[in-house]
Formats: structure tokens, sequence, C-alpha cells
């Protein structure tokens, strides 16, 4: 709900109106298409994640419906603000790497 | 007139080992003393004998001396410093064999096998060690492993991981693989940095220890700061006495800080979730501590701190409120705040569940719409998944649809997985909510691979496992008939 | 730059039609006839010539046997259809594309261009494989790309482009087609047009009125043909002819003389046809279809909290809203105005055509255009609801332009000077002219200030209603192996769509085993069981072809992926082993034999019986009303299924529909049904378990009984039936265990096991253990009748649990 919430996808505050949600989503999918560097990825609370046409087309599809708008709306406006910081690093990560390899168990 | 100190020598060499693989106090080094000192004898004596045959020109029986009284001391090192790095896999499993450590030969040399396989794969290698895999009916611990490195040589060390560790449950022990088994669990938890797991095994003696292993027991409890843990300088022992010291001596010195700080410090986990302030209003509170899951580990205190920081927000007067005066704006259809709050409290739920069967918690004693609903998703959820993995088990044979008794295996170990993952999250009550059923394909399946298959290894296992589950359980009828079948004698290779 | 030609084509049952649009008005084709619509029959004949259209049509009474009509319903069930003339067969998509290809034909005639690309017009109910063979009919036919659009989008589309008044609001597309009503609820706010709702009968038409006036009419003969009987079929089919052109010419006049040249010949006598029709007569017949199909507007209305009268605009498309009756009975019913101004027959294939343009699908071949100057990659809505959209593009390699400036062809509008970046791109915004199209040339400047020749030079943005993506029409998802449904992509859902999900597998794959074999079943439906919804394809992933083992509970990344076509595609990638599996098995509408139906009918009626004794005995009055409904459903299924016998594989297919629906509400019943049966039983276990455990069970034993049954009463409250179900199982082993220590239990279940003998395996050792078992019960020896008890057990055979329920899946 918070990952690809479509105002995050889209990069727009919740209170965009319609005309201005189609424009920017038109505009991201054009960009998309040409591959522009800077729509490849959208920010939200937990992170940057990779944007994709898919997703777009998807958040304004759901922003068009007054159901689904509200639904975005209340996870956009309550959440903290997004940012591009990267989660901490995830647990799973051996603190040896490699270790096993030159103990000779490899590969 | 040469052969009956050979013999005793060997013999004394061997016991020597043994008596080490047993031990994990001071006796580990004397022991290891005594084998090296035997060694040594060995080595010179037929260093002497070669020496005088080659003299006497008979050169052919001065090979064959090599081999008989060499091979069971140097065999091993040879395996793993020369033909594993090299991945020989067809030389390791006959040199493996021909060193004919215990009464069952082939059981080593097939690890052996597996292990060059995993250190170095090839192809063709796998597909070799599998169809020697294949043809040993039944199943013992020594075709676990290897199957365990080849999953491994293909980079699925989960896979392997699980598969070691069920080893530990089958009565065929060869101490000489169980050991290998051992030093690869330790390689491997060392490298993910749980050294708690390493620990675990030591103090359970799960497996015999190599020196490598020794070693790495060693740094793990100096890390945990545990009371057993050994000093500085026996550590700096254990360290000399096992192989790749070049590559360990940076565990050894970090477990040996030359200032007074402890260790124990870099393993203890941050488990605290951030508080949200006080003076935000209730859903942006519940939102905040949800996305507190994705940096911090979830807990059982943050799970019910979310939980019911999403009550109170979904009751909540201004969320209501927010609601509907956005539904009237937006147009939205008739019933749609009702509605909203619906769905979120399912998507919510669903979340939650998820990261708490990710972290193997229990549900939070929390009662709202939303505490309610989770206990009831989690409890159902596991036990669903349980039963249907089970049955599907049981169907399958039914159906005459057999698989390799190693697959058989795997299947058993994941369900064992999944079972005991969600007993741990679930607790006694789930528990025994959870066994009656896997008792019943349990011990069905037990009696089939039994009786049609032969597989006494296997079958002991999977029976003494649902015995240890019955006795948790207090289920008398299958405590007894798990008696009664664990007391079954189970043959293995090592019988003959 | 010459201008573009989107087409639309609505593929018909009954009739077709296509529609050009240019960017500035639409105009419908018309054929070599003359007429704007095609009718949607081809003919075979000997030499295996084809015909198609009004010249086929006329074929339909004569030499029916040999020509095809209303094939479009038989789309995606792989049924071929035989020509014996020719003695040939061809599936469903190949006759749609002969249709097609004379309606391509057409246009080139009229416009003097070979068309490759189009809009084609499908149902909105279609499901997948019947939207991928119109994909394939389109194909055949010479189609190199074609997207499929929902019927009543395309009429509101056609609809809202002409109105002048952009209020917005929600207005309803009452389509009545020759087979199928459609009734779709949209709303239009700032030049969007969104599906609000649909709803609709797959089967109901104007072929329904035309066999409701033959039966009329047969009713009126000396000998009256029967449509269960295959003999009388050519004498029905022609009276079936003549009753659809009575009923087209009183949309006019007031009566209509019913003759027909030939006297029919039934069971052997020659009937002359000579009959009156009126207007009046007509209207009485039909007037109950037309409150069928207002009743699904009502309903569709309600359902999203509508009442009549609340509807801004009223669009009605199909033929038989061309009678006065329909169009004064819909008005009245729902309380608004019918939209004037609008062809119902050809609406659906100029809004096809407008949203060509939507999706800038040019009909016509890509032309290979010598570069002249530098090239740029353009981005921009051909069709936009917003006057001041985004124009995004990119130069070709090194070194682009510094400057960019678009200046619109009527000279009163130029934009400001945009950047273009170092990469080549850039992005700026244009200003267009309402309700019109709008050309833009392009001014590339280099960093000296002088003029780029860039390719393409122009560009154009028609402004208009646009609908965005075309949506998704039915829910799709993979069955799960508890028979739920994990949901994909949702109905409404733009397309294209690809969705993934993590699942675990619950059964083992093992490697190199051809027998083990996970699956992984798509289905489409809106109801969460997944028996209840479309298998539309599998994935399986066979032992045969994993690099490794796969135990139960590993993790299987599913990708569900969607184009406009309606082609779906599926992979699955199993992280464990890292191999990706691509492979999905297509599955066909399922064939629906008139004995197949019989059978399933049967079956329901059965299961009917059972529900409604039941529910009298525990009295559910709610079950019992759901039940008669059922009931009526099931009659209405026979009697289709009656014509199914006579050759009517429509009518199968309508009958194979009705009785999924009776499933699913029968399933629904079930589920209200079983509660107090479960009920009862807690009860029953509860009071025996109490008593066994008390009399024979230890202490530890009863502590533990005590918590199941308090687990048991808090479950009942709850009416948390698998809860119920769990703690009845544990009260049961219990209450077994305790049972099993007296010595009347073992001399019981020796009993028991000895009378089925003769179902055992091993015959010889179980009467062996008989004999045995019978001294040690005289002897009292307990352990030794157990034991003897113990291995008859081992002896009988046991069931397998059933797992149909989610199409054999394999993964949760
Ligand atoms: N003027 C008319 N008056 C009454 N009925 C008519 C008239 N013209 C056509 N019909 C009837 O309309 C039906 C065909 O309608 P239409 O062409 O809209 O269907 P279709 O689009 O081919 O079908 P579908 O939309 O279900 O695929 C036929 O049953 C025909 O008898
Ligand atoms: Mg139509």
């Amino acid at each position: 709900m918070l990952e690809d919430n479509p105002f995050f996808v889209l990069g727009l505050p919740a209170d965009t109106s319609r005309i201005e949600i189609e424009r920017e989503a038109q505009k991201l999918l054009g960009m998309l298409e040409l591959g522009f560097a800077d729509t490849k990825t959208y920010q939200t609370p937990l992170g940057a994640r990779p944007r994709t046409p898919e997703l777009v087309r998807a958040a304004v599809a759901a922003l068009r419906d007054p159901y689904r708008r509200l639904i975005a709306e209340l996870w956009a406006r309550h959440a903290p603000a997004p940012t591009t910081a990267e989660r901490a690093t995830d647990p799973a990560e051996p603190s040896h790497p490699g270790l096993r390899r030159s103990l000779g168990w490899g590969p | 007139m040469y052969a009956l100190p050979v013999i005793l020598l060997t013999r004394l060499h061997q016991y020597a080992i043994d008596a080490r693989r047993k031990n994990r106090t001071w006796h580990y080094f004397a022991w290891s003393g005594v084998a090296a000192l035997i060694a040594t004898v060995m080595f010179l004596l037929a260093t002497t004998l070669v020496a005088l045959l080659f003299y006497a020109k008979l050169w052919w029986l001065a090979i064959a001396m090599i081999g008989l009284l060499l091979l069971p001391i140097v065999g091993p090192t040879l395996v793993r410093h020369v033909l594993v790095p090299l991945g020989a896999y067809r030389l390791a499993y006959y040199l493996g064999w021909a060193c004919r450590p215990g009464k069952d030969p082939t059981a080593y040399g097939l690890v052996a096998a597996a292990w060059a396989q995993a250190v170095k794969p090839i192809g063709a290698g796998e597909a070799w060690v599998a169809l020697r895999r294949d043809k040993r009916i039944p199943l013992g611990d020594a075709e676990v492993i290897a199957t365990a490195l080849l999953a491994a040589s293909r980079g699925d060390a989960a896979t392997a991981r699980l598969l070691m560790r069920s080893a530990h449950m089958l009565v065929e022990i060869h101490p000489m693989v169980r050991e290998l088994a051992g030093e690869w669990l330790a390689c491997d938890a060392a490298e993910r940095g749980a050294w708690s797991e390493i620990a675990e095994d030591a103090e359970a003696a799960r497996w015999p220890a190599t020196p490598l292993t020794y070693f790495l027991e060693g740094v793990a409890a100096r890390r945990l700061g545990s009371a057993s843990a050994p000093s500085r300088r026996e550590l700096w022992a254990r360290w000399l006495l096992a192989p790749h010291r070049r590559h360990t001596n940076e565990l050894r010195d970090a477990a040996t800080p030359t200032s007074s700080e402890t260790p124990a410090a870099h393993e203890a986990q941050t488990n605290s979730v951030d508080a949200p302030p006080p003076d935000r209003a209730p859903l942006p509170r519940a939102i905040a501590a949800h996305l507190a899951f994705s940096t911090s580990a979830p807990s059982l205190i943050s799970l019910g701190t979310t939980v019911r920081a999403w009550d109170a927000a979904l009751s909540d007067g201004a969320t209501h409120g927010w609601l509907g005066r956005r539904a009237l704006e937006l147009d939205a259809p008739l019933g749609a705040v009702d509605r909203a709050l619906r769905e979120i409290a399912t998507v919510v739920t669903d979340q939650l569940a998820r990261i708490a069967d990710g972290a193997q918690l229990g549900a939070p004693m929390s009662h709202g719409p939303i505490g309610d609903g989770l206990a009831r998703r989690l409890r159902h959820g596991r036990l669903d998944n349980l039963e249907a993995g089970f049955t599907r088990w049981r169907d399958r044979q039914h159906d005459g649809e057999h698989h390799a008794a190693i697959d058989e295996w795997r299947e058993f170990i994941a369900l064992q997985t999944a079972y005991t993952a969600a007993i741990t999250a679930g607790g006694a009550e789930l528990r025994r909510l959870a066994f009656p059923h896997a008792y019943s394909t349990g011990t069905h399946m037990a009696a089939w691979l039994w009786n049609t298959r032969s597989e006494y290894a296997l079958s002991h296992a999977i029976s003494k496992w649902l015995l240890d589950e019955a006795l948790a359980v207090g289920d008398t009828e299958a405590i007894e008939l798990g008696h009664r079948n664990c007391d079954l004698y189970v043959p293995t290779r090592n019988d003959k | 730059m010459d201008t573009p030609l989107y087409v639309g084509i609505d593929l018909g049952t009954t009739n077709s039609a296509a529609a050009v649009f240019d960017g500035e008005r639409v105009s419908v084709i018309r054929n070599a006839q003359g007429a704007t619509v095609t009718p949607s029959v081809v003919r075979i004949d000997k030499q295996g010539r084809i015909t198609v259209g009004t010249r086929a049509r006329r074929f339909l009474e004569q030499d029916s046997a040999n020509t095809a009509a209303e094939f479009k319903r038989l789309m995606g069930t792989g049924k071929a259809i035989e020509f014996p003339a020719n003695s040939s067969a061809k599936k469903p998509e190949e006759l749609s594309a002969e249709v097609l290809k004379a309606l391509r034909q057409d246009i080139t005639d009229q416009l003097g261009v070979q068309i490759e690309r189009a809009v084609i017009s499908v149902p909105a109910l279609f499901e997948l494989p019947q939207s991928a063979a119109t994909s394939e009919a389109a194909r055949l036919a010479g189609f190199s790309r074609v997207e499929l659009l929902q019927e009543p989008i395309a009429s509101a589309l056609a609809a809202g482009w002409r109105a002048d008044d952009d209020g917005g609001g929600t207005w309803l597309v009452f389509d009545l087609g020759g087979g199928t009503f459609d009734a779709s609820l949209l709303e239009t706010r700032d030049g969007l047009l969104r599906v609000v709702g649909h709803d609709g009968d797959n089967f109901l038409g104007g072929r329904d009125f035309d066999w409701t006036i033959t039966e009329h009419l047969a009713s009126q003969l000396s000998v009256v043909p029967r449509r269960n009987n295959p003999e009388h079929a050519a004498a029905l089919r022609a009276l079936r002819l003549a009753a659809e052109d009575a009923k087209i010419e009183l949309s006019r006049g007031d009566r209509a003389q019913v003759t027909l040249a030939q006297p029919l010949s039934i069971d052997g006598q020659d009937v002359d046809v000579d009959l009156e029709l009126t207007r009046a007569t007509v209207e009485r017949l039909c007037t109950p279809l037309v409150d069928r199909a207002l009743d699904v507007c009502l309903r569709l209305l309600s359902g999203n909290g509508l009442g009549p009268g609340r509807l801004a605009k009223l669009v009605l498309v199909g033929g038989p809203t061309v009678m006065p009756m329909v169009r004064q009975r819909v008005a009245a019913r729902l309380e608004s105005t019918i939209a004037e101004g609008h062809d119902p027959m050809t609406l659906v294939a100029q809004g096809a055509a407008l949203y060509a343009a939507t999706a800038s699908l040019d009909g016509r071949a890509a032309s290979v255009a010598v570069p002249a100057g530098r090239q740029v990659w353009l981005q921009y809505p051909a069709v936009s609801a917003d006057l001041t959209p985004h124009v995004v593009g990119k130069f070709v390699g090194d070194d682009p332009p510094a400057k960019i400036k678009l200046v619109r062809n009527d000279g009163a509008w130029s934009s400001t000077e945009a950047t273009v970046g170092p990469d080549g791109t850039f992005l700026t915004t244009v200003t267009l002219l309402p309700r019109r199209a709008s050309t833009f040339e392009i001014e590339a400047r280099a960093k000296g200030g002088e003029l780029v020749a860039v390719t393409p030079s122009q560009l154009t943005i028609v402004q208009g209603l646009t609908i965005g993506d075309p949506p998704l029409s039915r829910t799709l998802g993979v069955a799960l192996a508890n028979g739920h449904v994990q949901v994909y992509l949702e109905r409404g859902a733009p397309l294209p769509a690809r969705r993934t999900f993590t699942h675990h597998t619950i059964e083992t794959v093992a490697k190199g085993s051809s027998d083990s074999v996970l699956r992984i079943p798509i289905v489409q439906g809106e109801l969460s069981q997944a028996e209840l919804c479309r298998l539309v394809g599998t994935l399986d992933i066979g032992g045969d072809v994993v690099k490794d083992t796969v135990p139960t509970g590993s993790a299987v990344e599913v990708t569900i992926e969607l184009d406009r076509g309606g082609r779906l595609s599926a992979r699955a990638l199993i992280p464990a082993i890292g191999q990706v599996f691509e492979h999905v098995a297509h599955l066909l509408v399922p064939d629906a034999s008139p004995e197949v139906l019989d059978a399933a009918i049967r079956d329901l009626r059965r299961q009917l019986m059972d529900l409604r004794s039941d529910a009298f005995r525990h009295q559910l009055g709610h079950v019992i009303e759901k039940l008669d409904r059922i009931e009526a459903r099931l009659s209405e299924a026979e009697r289709d299924i009656d014509a199914a016998h006579g050759g009517d594989a429509d009518a199968a297919q309508r009958a194979r529909r009705a009785l999924l629906d009776v499933d699913a509400t029968m399933a629904e019943a079930d589920l209200s049904r079983k509660w107090p049966e479960l009920d009862q039983n807690a009860r029953h276990v509860a009071i025996s378990a109490s008593s066994t455990v008390g009399e024979h069970g230890t202490d530890a034993e009863r502590a533990l009984l005590q918590e199941v049954l308090s687990a048991m009463e808090k479950a009942r409250r709850e009416k948390d039936a698998a809860e119920l179900e769990r703690q009845m199982r544990l009260a049961s082993r219990l209450s077994r265990a305790a049972f099993h220590r007296t010595s009347e239990a073992w001399e019981y279940y020796f009993e028991d096991a000895a009378s089925e003998i003769s179902k055992m395996k091993d015959l010889p050792k179980a009467q062996q253990l008989v004999t045995e078992g019978k001294a040690a019960r005289a002897a009292g020896n307990t352990p030794e009748l157990r034991r003897v008890v113990n291995a008859l057990w081992q002896l009988l055979p046991e069931d397998s649990e059933a797992r149909k329920k989610g199409f054999d899946s394999g993964v949760r």
C-alpha cells in the first residue's frame, strides 16, 4: 500500500487534481519509454523503488476511481515523507563474505 | 613379522582420532598429540621400509607398502589439501575409499567426491556423484551429506544447510563423514556471522569436531562471551592445530582483543522500535509503527504495539471524519467509507501476518478487530499450510508416485521445518492442534519407508521425531506407538 | 506528412462494421453493396469458394449446411464448423478471419490504402481464450497488430466524442445485440471516460426475440415443429429467418406478412406458411425479454448506489434497440432520455476507430521514411483530454541541437524554447485547439542558432475524450492448493499489465521424475473459490525439467502478464535452483456436449435434493429460498440442453454457463448448511469424549480435554468452522486413546475389521489373522488382540483425500 502507492509512483502530492495527474503520468510514460535517467526510480517512505510503465498505468487508473483514490490518499497523506534513502542494511548479509570458500568448502 | 606392529599402530592412530572426536576439553589436544606422534612413527617406519625395499629392488612391493602403510594416515590429508581443491571428484572418491576409515569406506569416498564437486563444480561431476549416491540403498548420513554438498556446489546454501542438519537425525553414524558436516556448518555459520549457531552445536556436541570446527567453536564462544569460552592461549592453540591458518588469523585476532572491551557487544541486536512521537494522531502513528518493520527486526512487542496502533487508528473518530469528508469531496460512491475501513483492515492484517510469518512470531495478545483477525489468520494459515503439505505427501505415496529416497527425505525435512517454524511461532496450543494430522501422515510414511522401501534410517528418524513431538504434547497413544517403533533395531551399513 | 488513418472494427455476432477516424472526422465504411453493416455470415461452396456478408446470408435458408453464422459465440472453444459440400472444417477464428478480410478489403476499396493495424471490439465479458481467438482471427486476416477494446467502452467513446456538452456525469450504455446484452455504467469527468461498472447477460439478444416469435408462429401451423427434434431443425430455421425479417420490418411498419416461398416439410408433411404478424403481437412477445435486460440495468445501477433517473445520458446500441417498443420501455423504466443522433448499428465501430487514435495505432503500414536531418524520438498522447499536454523527446546520436520549439500550424501559438539536454532529451508543453486536431512543426536550433532539419518534422495531437488504458474485464489470478484464488490482476486493471507474487510449493518436484509435476493453474473469474472460476491456462513444472529437486515449501515467484490483445503469458522463477519456467498451456473454452451437460445437470439435481432435505431438516429459511432460485435456473438450463440435443451449439454454451452459475450458488448454500451439521457433530464429540476420557483417561488427558472443550465452545461461539474441526479432531484423539485402554475397544475393532475382510489386500493372511484374533479374544489376551487388529488395519485399502478443488494446484 505504501511501496506502490499511486501518489508515490507518480511523485505527486496527494492533493493533485485529476487533469494534473493525467498530464504527469503521460509525461512519465513518455520519459520512461525514451529512457530518461531520472524517471527510473521513485521515492517512498521505505526508500527508492524502480518505476515501470505498468506501475504508472496502474497508478493513474487507480486515481481515476474516486474510491481507490480515497484509499491511496489515506495512506499517502498520513505516511511520513518519502525518501530516497535505502533501508537499513539487510540483516541477512554475511559478516565474513567468502569465508566458507577460503576455509576449503567452496565454491 | 612386520604386520603386527603396523596393524597395532594403525589401530592406535584410529583410536586416538576417534577419542579426539568425542572430546572438547584439553583431551582434544592430548589425543591430537598422540595421533600426531603415532603418525610420525608410522611415517618414519614406512619410509625406512620403503627405502629398504627400493634398495632391494623390490619396488613393486615398495609401492604396495606405501599404499598399505601410509594411505590410512595421509589419505584424508591428501583428499582435503590436494584432491578437493583440484576438484578431482573421481580420485577423491577412490582415495577416500582406499584409506578405509571404518566399516563402510565408500561413505567417506562419496562425501569426499561431493566435497571436491562443491569446491570446483563440474557439470558432469554432480551426475556422477548422484548416480553413486542413488545406488546406495538404504540411505544414511553420508548420502544426505553428499547431497547437501551437491546443493552447495550449485550455490544453494540454504538447502545445503537444511540437509546437513538433517543428517543429525539419522542413526547411521560415520564419524569421518559427520565431522565434515559439522565443519561445513561451522564455516557456513561463521561466514554468516551466526556465532550462536556454532556455540549451540558445540554445546550439544552435535557433530564430532575437526580441528577447524574446534577453532571456530572457540571463536564463537569468545565472541558470545560464554562461560565455557577458551582462554586466549587456548584459542591460539586451537588456531595452530587447525588448517587454513592464513585465513583464520583474522577471526582469531577479532576474538582475542587486546583491550578490555568484550566482543559480546558485537552480537547484540538492536531490537528497539522507533517510538513514534506521542503527539501524532492515531492513524499516522499506526502507519509509522507499521513502517518501522522495514528497518528493524520485528519482535512480538513491536508487533503488538503496531496491532494496537491500528486498532486505535481504525476506530478513531478523526480517521472516520477525514474519510467521510474526503469521500464526499471526491464524490466516491455510497458506502465508500465503510468499505475503505474494511479494505484497510484486510490489507494491514495481511501484511502483519506476512511479517509475523517471516519472523516466526506468534500472534500478539491484543483484542480488537485487527488483533483478533491477525490471530485467526496466523493460526489457520499455519495449520492449513502444514496440513496441505502433509496431505500431499501422503496422497502422492498413495497414488503410487514414489520418489528417490533422498527426495522423500527432503520432503520430510521440508515439512518438518515448516512444522517447527509454525509451532515455534504458535506455541504449545498450536503444537497440540498441529500434531494429530502430522502424526497420522508421519506414522504412515514411516511405516511405508520401512516396510516397502527398506529405508530403515529414514523411517526411524521420522518415528523418532514423532515420538519427541508426542512426548511434547502428551499424546499417550502416540507415545506408546512411538516407543514401539523407535525400539525396533535399525540395520545400517556399520553393522557388517 | 499525410493524415493518419485510425481503423476500428466491430466484429459482431450477427453484423460487423468498420469505421475510420482521420483525426477530425469518423466515417463508417460501406461495403460493396453500399451498406454500413456486413452480416457475419460465411459460406463455402463445393469449389471451396468463400462468400461473406449479405450474399452469404441469402444462403442461410437454402444451403444452411454450408453457411455459417453466429460463429463468434463459439470463439475460443476450438470447435470446428463443418462445410460438407467442400468437405472441410473451419475453426470459428478462421471464419471470423474471413469476415475481417472482407472488411479490410472494403476499407482498401474505399480509401485506397492497405490496412495493417486496427482496433477490434469484443464483448465486455469475453474471457481470455475468446479474446485470444479474436486476436488470432485478426492475424489470419493479415493484420500485423491489433488491440482489443470492450464494446461498451467503444460505444461510450463514440457517443461522448460528439457530445458538445461536456457536463460530465454518469451514463449507461445499453447494448442489446444479436445474442448478448451488455449494460455498462460510465462516467465522464474533465474529458476522461471511466468505466464505473458493468453487468450483462451473455445469452440475451435479438435471436431470443426471433425464437419467441418463431415459436409463436410455429404454434399456429397445422403441424407444430419442435426444437429438440433434429429432424425439425430445417423447418424451424426457415421459419426463424422469416420471423427475423418480419421483426425488422415491424420496427417501421405496423403489420407484416410471414410468407415462405416453399412449403415447410415437417414429419413428412408439406406445411404452407402464410401468416400475419402485428407489431402489437411482437411487442407483447418480446416485452419479457426486454424486461430481463432492464432488470440487469437496475441491478447495475443500485449496485453502484444509483437510482433510476440519475443518469446523465442513456446510449442505446445494437439492432433490437431500433424497435420503438424497446426505446420507449428503456426510457420509461430508467427514467432517462435517450441520447439521439447515434447509429446503433455502427456506434461500436466508430468508437473503436476513435480508440485506435488514443492508442496511436495508425492503420497504415509503417512506411520506412528516409531520415532527412536529425532523427528524433517523440512521445506524446495522440489524443488528449488535457489542453496542455507534455511532449517528450530524445535526439538520436551524439551532439544534439541546443534548443527546440514547437509551432502550431495555424500560427496562433508557439511554445517557449526548450533546452535540449546533453543526452539529447527535452521536455515541453503544447497548447491544443479544443475538440480538434492540432499539428505542430518542430523547430530545432543548433548552438549557434541556425535551424536544424529534424525527422519527423511535425506532430499531431487531437483534443477530445479519452479513456486511458483499456481495463481488464475479468479478474485474473492463480488457484491455490487450498481452493482459494490469489488475485493477480483485478477487474478494471489497466492493460497491458504485469504482476508478481511469491508462492510456496506444497509438494516436492523430484528431479528426473516425469510423474511429479508442480501445477500452477491460472483462473479467471470474480469469485474467491477457484473451482467456481474458469481455468484459462496452466503452467506446469515437471520433474523432468528441473535442475534439482524442489522440495515442499520452496518459494516460487510467479509473474503474470497480459497484453491488450488478450494474450496471457506467465513465468515462474524458483530461486532455490535459479530456474525460470515459461511454458503456459493455454486452455480453450470447454466444449459443451449435450451428454456432458446431461450428466452435469443430473449431478446438480441430486445435490440440490440433498441440500433441500437438509435445509428442511434444519429449517433454514434463507437457504430454502436460495434453493428455489437454483431450481428455476436449472429448469431453464434444461430447456437449453433440450435445444442442444437438437444441435444448437449456442444453447449448449448457454447451458454450460448457467450450470456453472448454479454450481457457484449451490456452493454458497452448501456453506450455510454445513455449519449446523458441524455444530451438532461437535456437540456429540464433546459428550462422548467427556464420558470416555472421564472414565478411562489419565489426569493429564482429563485436563487437556477440559482445555479442548473450552476451545470448542469458543469456536462455536465465533462460528469458526476450521477451528472447531481441528479441536474436534483433538477431542476425538483424546477420547480414542482413553477408549483403547479398555478391552471392549479391541474386541469391537476386531469385529469391525473382521467384517471387512472381503476388501483386504492379502486374503489368506487376513484369514490367518482373524483366526488368531478369535483365539486371543477367547483367551482374553488384549495385547495380542490389539496386535491382530493393527495388522488387519494394515491390509485395508484407504481413501486418498480429494484435492480437485484447486485445479490440482501445487502452490499456496
Ligand atoms: N431494425 C431492426 N429492428 C429490430 N431488430 C433488428 C433491426 N436490425 C437488426 N435487428 C436485430 O438485431 C440483431 C443484431 O444486432 P447487432 O447487429 O447489434 O448484433 P451484433 O453486434 O452482431 O451482436 P453482438 O453485439 O452480440 O456481437 C439481430 O437479431 C437482428 O435481427
Ligand atoms: Mg454488437
